[in-house]
């Protein structure tokens, strides 16, 4: 890992205790380190923790053990913000300002200088296609319009750390394909990205490294080649296909994946040769119409490790 | 923080609720002074005392809602997550929502002062400098009780701080001339002590209110008595932003 982080978390916990509540560990001795320029995927299924890491890298949350750094400086480090750009998970926005002027308070609060203020709001505001909303309140937004005016906040700063608490909620899937061409624009320009997801798909699309988190501790972290080696078998969606006989015939493990109307999509574990499983499919008289490598996917890795599960690839 | 304070500003100006209120205060002052009850002196009087209890209690009651509800509804509807991320500190934001506030309560104040000037000058009514050092006092009073209110909020559910902010204001008001004979007829060193200390940790709204001495057309106060009210108001404003401040900084948001 490089000399300076943009993120280095070491030993980090945070044990939450209400008044005559038990004690509830949200992290444990979570310890990971996100280089500059890196786009870094922090992935967990709900409760894992990812929010609490988050928030108290920003100084929401105090933790209960360990250190945390932002850009080099201590995460309590108020100047230190001024490099960050934060989009949480859920948010609301001053309902009774319109998208411009939230813009233009939050510059305020970074003390952006004013020249060249108004031309820096409306290019954010075109980023996020808000430009022709610029002027309506908050409040008559649509959800996913409200995640753009979060996203735009993100930005006003031109961040070199970007801060995204599941940046795609609420949006539709053109917003969705918006936010993946964002953050690889971002990571053109030399830009950090930290984002948690539950969309796996746009995580592997985007991401150099991911980390998995379950019940508050670390299960799997790496570049995504490490957490998804190549896989070794063939999948096919076939139809007309006599599951048993194909069981009873086929040299390899069958694995049946999905099953819809006619149509079967299984899995050849450990079959390397295509022809092989043609021909196998051909003396069963079933209709091939698809058949390709298995590809890893960040699904299975991620649905392995939140489970607890070793599966063989 | 000047941001904070412009925002917090234009969320109140924005309100139409404060609005409604404020005209309704001033067509009830104006109807009170117009009352033709009693004798010509008597109604200059009366003209002159209404609007002096009238706009405290007002003001009071508007910033009671407006700071109440401040920060309990940035943590409740998560705006302040963005903003907290920013480069600001927490008390910067504790100190411009504060000074926003004030600015509010001083707005309704002015306002509600401006139209009881033009009441009295139609009315043809005297008035001493006294008047004057009541509105000063007034706007001393009003900071205090946003700084109190505004600390309460950080510890108390939005619906307690209303009560019991308007309670303690109340309270002070009749409660501070028994409380001082109390201390006063104190029977050990004692009991005077902790009544004392009760009466000045509390903060005495009555001490700010100028009616008796416009009453009976007192001279102004000198500035030797003025700067020690000036003093004990700049104490409380600091000790609850001070008290705001840490209990901010220490709670997980």
């Amino acid at each position: 890992m490089s000399e300076r982080p943009a993120i280095r978390i070491t030993d980090f916990t945070k044990v939450y205790r209400g008044f005559g509540q038990r004690a509830h560990t949200a992290v444990e001795d979570l310890s990971l380190e996100v280089a500059e320029g890196e786009v870094f995927g922090f992935l967990g299924p709900n409760g894992a923790g990812k929010s609490t890491t988050i928030k108290s890298l920003l100084g929401f949350l105090r933790p209960t053990r360990g250190r945390l750094e932002m850009l080099g400086q201590s995460h309590s480090d108020v100047t230190t913000r001024r490099r960050i750009g934060y989009l949480p998970e859920v948010a609301s926005y001053y309902h009774y300002l319109t998208a411009r002027e939230t813009l233009r308070f939050y510059a305020k609060i970074f003390r952006l200088p004013r020249a060249g203020l108004a031309q820096r709001i409306d290019e954010v505001l075109d980023r996020v296609g808000l430009l022709t909303q610029a002027d309506r309140r908050v409040g008559t937004f649509s959800k996913g319009m409200t995640q753009r005016v979060g996203i735009a906040q993100a930005l006003i700063n031109d961040p070199d750390l970007l801060i995204l608490d599941e940046p795609t909620t609420g949006l539709d899937p053109l917003g969705q394909r918006e936010i993946r061409d964002l953050i690889a624009d971002l990571r053109r320009r030399g830009k950090t990205v930290f984002f948690s997801s539950h969309e796996l798909s746009r995580v592997e699309e985007v991401c150099d490294r991911a980390a998995i988190l379950r019940q508050g501790r670390l299960v799997r972290l790496g570049a995504l080649d490490e957490l998804m080696p190549p896989q070794h078998g063939l999948e096919a969606v076939v139809a007309e296909l006599d599951e048993g006989a194909l069981r009873s015939r086929s040299p390899w493990p069958v694995q049946v994946l999905s099953r819809r109307s006619a149509e079967l999509t299984v899995c050849l574990e450990g079959a390397e040769d295509l022809r092989a499983a043609l021909n196998l499919f051909g003396e069963l008289g079933a209709e091939v119409r698809l058949i390709e490598r298995r590809r890893p996917r960040l699904e299975d890795v991620f649905v392995e490790a939140v489970s607890g599960e070793e599966r063989r690839g | 923080m000047s941001a904070v304070v412009v925002n917090t500003l234009r969320e109140a100006l924005r309100r139409k609720q404060a609005w409604v209120l404020l005209i309704v205060t001033g067509v009830v002052m104006a109807g009170a002074s117009m009352i033709n009850v009693f004798d010509l002196e008597q109604q200059a009087t009366f003209a002159k005392l209404t609007p002096l209890l009238v706009i405290p209690f007002v003001a009071m009651v508007l910033s009671t809602f407006v700071a109440a509800r401040q920060l309990p509804t940035e943590i409740r509807e998560r705006t302040l997550y963005p903003l907290l991320a920013k480069p600001i500190h927490r008390w910067q934001w504790l100190v411009g929502k504060y000074i926003g506030i004030v600015l509010i309560s001083w707005l309704i104040i002015l306002v509600l002062f401006a139209v009881f000037q033009i009441l009295i000058w139609i009315k043809g009514i005297e008035v001493n400098a006294f008047l004057y050092q009541g509105l000063f006092l007034m706007l001393l009073q009003i900071a205090v009780y946003d700084a109190m209110v505004l600390l309460l909020s950080l510890i108390l559910h939005a619906d307690a701080t209303i009560s019991l902010g308007i309670l303690i204001f109340v309270g002070s008001y009749l409660f501070e001339k028994p409380l001082w004979a109390a201390i006063e007829g104190a029977q050990s060193l004692w009991d005077r002590v902790l009544l004392e200390a009760l009466y000045w940790v509390v903060p005495q709204f009555k001490l700010f209110d100028v009616t008796r001495a416009i009453r009976y057309n007192w001279d102004p106060t000198p500035l030797t008595v003025l700067i020690p009210f000036v003093l004990y108001a700049l104490c409380l404003i600091v000790v609850c932003l001070a008290l705001g401040s840490l209990r901010l900084q220490t709670r997980d948001l």
